[in-house]
């Protein structure tokens, strides 16, 4: 009964935002495309980061640095192939088939360092080192002169794909879609593995899994890995999106804004951080339409949402954990 | 389950050599020897705060002694991880059960029958829809007696039923020593003579070593005991031997009737 209601939610969602371009025409309201773009890009990261701090327990407070990180490499690469100036002896493209793919290898490369660093830690002090890594990154980026520094960096156009043409708000609305939907479809797979059984065994109990014969870190490692590629397409595809990066992508802020996300939408669910993504993306909209002082409901609403359970929207529509 | 777990064959599959451990001024663990044979079940005995747990933790290698060794099947193993040793064969159960609360028994069964792949970074297959795996975790449930509550989840089931589906787990491992940690800790009668009769059909089968503070399951069950007085084993030898050493009764039987 349960997994039924699951799957018809599901489907229903997936309609809904099928649906949003056709809505956002009759209408007569194409900032409503718009949004709807903000929503799947922001779960693509929720999702990614609900692999690691649900599924892992590993509270990472900085996974913005990847979000930024995955935005400055389509931005820089995109400034260089504008300009003219060899990056490294390398004259730019715009293609997103060898734009994006470097942005995601520069992520995972970036991020196994930081995690073999990171994961020699745990609980708070994970929180905190890793705070701190995208704080350093965040400082880069501030400091980067040629790169806009402070004020960040403009983008000419969206990467090119074969075949479909980005800059059709409509297009890549439904990339953004279809690449949500094969993102969440792997990290349920990578959940449900023998990988995810791990992963989840390492959560509940450690000592267990170690007496079991399982060596924590490689498999803490991988999913921190996993979890910043994800987060690092999120970051490309808002690049392309907003044609505009600034150092802010990588804020602390933006940190604690995925961890809100996930928490809201429901730990350890995968679905429910997408669902909490459209939940906090639109009240965002609608109460900075009415004060800039949004935050003083958003707070209490996220308050409101942890104090209840930890298991957020997901886990009082459909009942606990997906394990 | 094969011949060389005969009970005949004297070789140690466990020997611990002048195991020593201290924190601060306290010696947790004094030169402690002791050897676990094939198919051998070693009570080891001793009055709260013994050390007995701090000895076990060094054996699994959670713990690393200040001077000492432990030999797993004759080869050193002193220094090597407790995920290592685990996989050389080493099965443990906990004090205070340690199983993943959120899983299913039989998807904890599942974990310690894949955990055997080591390594493996698989991330496609589910192990729950693997036939192989779910008829094996089915067969180490029905070992303990089990078999109608594999799809329950861990943190619902009682307190005997996860005592005994943490036995499973460590099986499922195919381990060749096993390492239990008061295994009747916390039970009833009831469960408690459930729990010694599954000790006994596991007797030969493995080498066992036993922390148990209910005198009549070791008595039942030892092959061998060993007591443990402040770090110190001060007495190994057979369950009548025990019962009659002058020096246990007064450190250890005595103590116990007193509490």
């Amino acid at each position: 009964m349960r997994i039924q209601f699951k799957f018809v939610a599901i489907a229903l969602g997936l309609l809904l935002f099928v649906v949003v371009p056709f809505a956002a025409d009759m209408s007569g309201e194409p900032s409503l495309l718009s949004l709807a773009t903000r929503i799947l890009i922001y779960a693509i990261a929720a999702v990614s980061l609900d692999l690691i701090l649900g599924y892992g327990a590993l509270v990472s407070f900085g996974h913005a640095m990847f979000f930024g990180l995955g935005g400055y490499t389509v931005g820089i690469i995109a400034y260089h192939t504008a300009s003219g100036e060899p990056l490294f002896g390398w004259s730019g493209s715009n293609a997103a088939l060898i734009v994006w793919p470097l942005a995601l290898l520069i992520c995972a490369v970036f991020a196994a360092v930081v995690g073999a660093l990171c994961l020699k830690t745990s609980n708070v002090q994970f929180i905190m080192i890793t705070l701190a890594f995208a704080q350093m990154v965040f400082f880069i980026l501030v400091s980067l002169q040629t790169y806009g520094g402070d004020d960040g960096l403009l983008l000419e156009q969206r990467n090119q794909l074969p075949f479909l043409d980005l800059s059709r708000p409509r297009a890549f609305y439904f990339l953004c879609l279809a690449l949500l939907v094969a993102w969440t479809s792997m990290c349920v797979s990578v959940v449900n593995s023998r990988f995810g059984l791990v992963l989840q065994a390492l959560r509940q109990s450690e000592r267990r899994a170690v007496n079991l014969g399982i060596r924590p870190l490689p498999f803490r490692l991988a999913a921190f890995v996993i979890s910043a590629v994800g987060t690092g397409l999120a970051g490309v595809l808002w690049a392309n999106y907003a044609r505009f990066v600034t150092p802010d992508m990588a804020a602390w802020s933006k940190s604690g804004e995925f961890i809100a996300i996930v928490v809201l939408g429901g730990l350890g669910t995968l679905f429910g951080p997408i669902a909490g993504t459209a939940v906090f993306i639109a009240l965002e909209q609608l109460l900075s339409s009415w004060t800039e002082h949004w935050m003083i409901v958003m707070g209490p609403i996220l308050t409101l949402v942890a104090l209840i359970g930890r298991r957020g929207m997901a886990g009082h529509l459909f009942g606990g954990r997906n394990d | 389950m094969t011949d060389r777990h005969v009970f005949t064959d004297t070789t140690a599959v466990l020997a611990v050599r002048d195991l020593r451990k201290s924190f601060g001024a306290l010696v947790a663990t004094d030169d402690v020897t002791l050897d676990v044979k094939r198919g051998e079940l070693h009570a080891l005995i001793g009055p709260n705060g013994a050390g007995k747990s701090t000895l076990i933790t060094q054996i699994c290698g959670e713990l690393t002694p200040d001077a000492g060794r432990v030999l797993f099947e004759g080869d050193d193993v002193t220094q090597v991880p407790a995920y290592a040793r685990a996989r050389l064969g080493l099965g443990r159960t906990f004090q205070i059960t340690q199983l993943c609360p959120d899983f299913t028994a039989l998807e904890n069964i599942i974990l310690s029958i894949e955990a055997q792949h080591g390594g493996s970074f698989d991330m496609l297959s589910n192990p729950r829809r693997n036939a192989v795996n779910g008829k094996a975790a089915r067969d180490w449930l029905a070992l303990v007696g089990l078999t109608e509550r594999g799809d329950i989840r861990v943190s619902a089931l009682a307190h005997g039923e996860r005592r005994q589906i943490e036995i499973a787990v460590a099986l499922a491992r195919q381990p060749k020593i096993l390492l239990l940690d008061e295994p009747m800790a916390g039970m009833g009668p009831e469960e408690s003579v459930s729990m010694i009769g599954l000790l006994k059909s596991l007797k030969r089968r493995y080498a066992i070593l036993l922390v148990e503070h209910d005198m009549d399951a070791v008595f039942a069950l030892a092959d061998r005991v060993s007591v443990l007085v402040y770090g110190r084993v001060i007495f190994t030898g057979t369950v009548d031997e025990v019962r009659n050493h002058p020096d246990v009764r007064a450190a250890y039987l005595g103590e116990e009737k007193a509490c």
